[in-house]
């Protein structure tokens, strides 16, 4: 009897040592925004999709740390480029049908406080990128700006359509969009209470 | 057992609790596979729809000498054309207005179309529209041979004014390689000369009917055929209104391949019709669909 309660005095103890911290992206947040820019020829044209989800979560005191994992979903067939046409060709080069959505997901494999700016973070998001079916391992680089109980991560890097076996679309019948794409990711978080008492 | 016990009680806030709480959400439903890829067939229309705020510019062309003239006469394009242009505005994802003309008899028209229903899976895809169009003839030509049989009519003359209403019918089938098309059409005063022969306004059904097989995401062959059901298939633009002999119409063959790449979609064929906007089509072609009748044609489509 004595020993039951000693082990749930531990246990009420216990559950209260761990602390974590969570930023969930804030869907409603006008300014958030994942844009490609593609190349043709002398021609560009950009598509923008304002429908990104995700986490960022750590454990430990934060607000962010090394090793804090993410996940970031973006649905691949809400990007506007401006026309609706494209966007539909868009999704049928990408197969939406079959692979709706892509993501990146992996751990803050480095972090250092920007000094040119206050609450600012240099990070490299290390992880798994996964876009029309392949997974691919990559590094992004991202700033992190940490406000009271929100964040906004800001992050570019290419990607190159072969990598992810997307077939280049062609503008006229011999001339294709450029391999290289450009990603430009901007998106709010908020603060979740991660209260495990 | 209490050492047991006590790892357990230290393991279990690490293990049970280390997760985010952050949850996924299902991603969009996907949208159905559009059957054609244009708007337009290289005559009738398709189920398949402009975008929301999308403009659309199409122009074709009939060339008057048939291909049977050889090389003398480049097969056919040594001669006039006839000639449509036509935009098209996407209202919202299932209405679309196009605005056309052609350089026969100066028709323009206005079309609306709208897309009932479309449904697809793996096997197979389908979609029904319907549109309704009417037609203005303005050609100047057309005043001046009612003069000379001492008819009377100005450009607002609702002889002048045509209407039409399609049903679109597309299905997408065999592995999504081929496409078909059912449209039953109906046209309202076929013949704009009808006070001329003192005769009841004359109507038209005609059925449309298109196959296209995709080849692969940029070619395919189609063909296209239009047998007039009932109504009038008379004569429809005569030089002297006085004396139209027993000319006719004949339903209309067209063939030839498409080409969709980067927002266009062209069509080459041959045709034995060589009339554009639909009010003229859908009484029938001027030639029969004897080889020697068949004439070169084209259409492009852009997106804006």
């Amino acid at each position: 009897m004595t020993k039951a309660l000693h082990i749930m005095v531990l246990f009420v103890i216990n559950t209260g040592i761990v602390h974590a911290g969570e930023w969930n992206v804030d869907k409603k947040h006008p300014s958030n925004k994942v844009q490609f820019i593609s190349e043709v020829v002398s021609l560009k044209f950009d598509g923008t999709s304002r429908n990104i989800d995700g986490y960022v979560y750590w454990e430990g005191e934060g607000p962010i740390s090394k090793g804090s994992q993410f996940l970031f979903v973006v649905d691949m067939s809400t990007f506007d480029t401006g026309i609706g046409k494209r966007d539909h060709d868009m999704r049928i080069v990408l197969n939406t049908r079959e692979w709706p959505q892509a993501n990146f997901k992996g751990t803050i494999a480095d972090i250092m406080p920007d000094t040119s700016a206050a609450n600012t973070y240099n990070a490299m998001a290390q992880g798994v990128f996964s876009l029309h079916g392949i997974e691919k391992s990559v590094g992004i680089p991202a700033t992190i700006t940490v406000g009271d109980s929100t964040a906004y991560i800001d992050a570019d890097f290419t990607i190159k359509l072969q990598d992810y076996k997307i077939e280049a679309p062609s503008l006229a019948a011999f001339i294709k969009v450029s391999q290289e794409v450009l990603i430009s990711v901007q998106v709010h978080m908020k603060h979740i209470l991660q209260e495990k008492k | 057992m209490l050492k047991s016990a006590f790892l357990l009680i230290f393991l279990t806030p690490l293990t049970a609790l280390a997760q985010p709480t952050w949850q996924s959400s299902p991603p969009p439903a996907p949208e159905p596979v559009e059957v054609f890829r244009s708007t337009i067939m290289a005559n009738l229309p398709t189920a398949t729809m402009l975008y929301k705020g999308d403009w659309h510019y199409e122009i074709s062309h009939r060339f008057d000498g048939s291909l049977s003239g050889g090389y003398d006469s480049l097969f056919g394009l040594d001669y006039r054309a006839n000639i449509r242009m036509a935009f098209g505005y996407g209202i919202s994802d299932r209405f679309m207005i196009t605005l056309g003309r052609s350089n026969e008899m100066d028709n323009h028209d206005l079309q609306i179309k709208h897309r009932i229903w479309n449904a697809s899976n793996t096997w197979f895809s389908n979609a029904l529209a319907v549109q309704f169009g009417l037609a203005w003839n303005t050609d100047s030509d057309i005043a001046q041979k009612l003069n000379q049989v001492g008819v009377s009519r100005n450009r607002m003359d609702s002889d002048n004014f045509q209407y039409y209403a399609q049903l679109i019918y597309n299905a997408r089938l065999l592995d999504n390689r081929l496409a078909i098309g059912l449209v039953p059409s109906y046209l309202y005063n076929s013949l704009i000369y009808s006070d001329v022969y003192n005769v009841s306004k004359r109507q038209t059904f005609t059925m449309g009917t298109y196959y296209q097989l995709y080849l692969n995401d940029m070619w395919g062959i189609w063909l296209e055929y239009s047998p007039t059901l009932s109504g009038y298939q008379g004569f429809l633009n005569p030089s002297n209104l006085r004396n139209v002999g027993n000319q006719r119409s004949h339903d209309s063959l067209s063939s030839g391949v498409s080409i969709e790449t980067g927002g266009h979609v062209f069509y080459f064929f041959a045709t034995n019709n060589t009339r554009l906007n639909s009010t003229q089509y859908l009484v029938g072609s001027p030639y029969t669909a004897d080889p020697s009748n068949w004439r070169l044609g084209f259409a492009i489509t852009r997106y804006l």
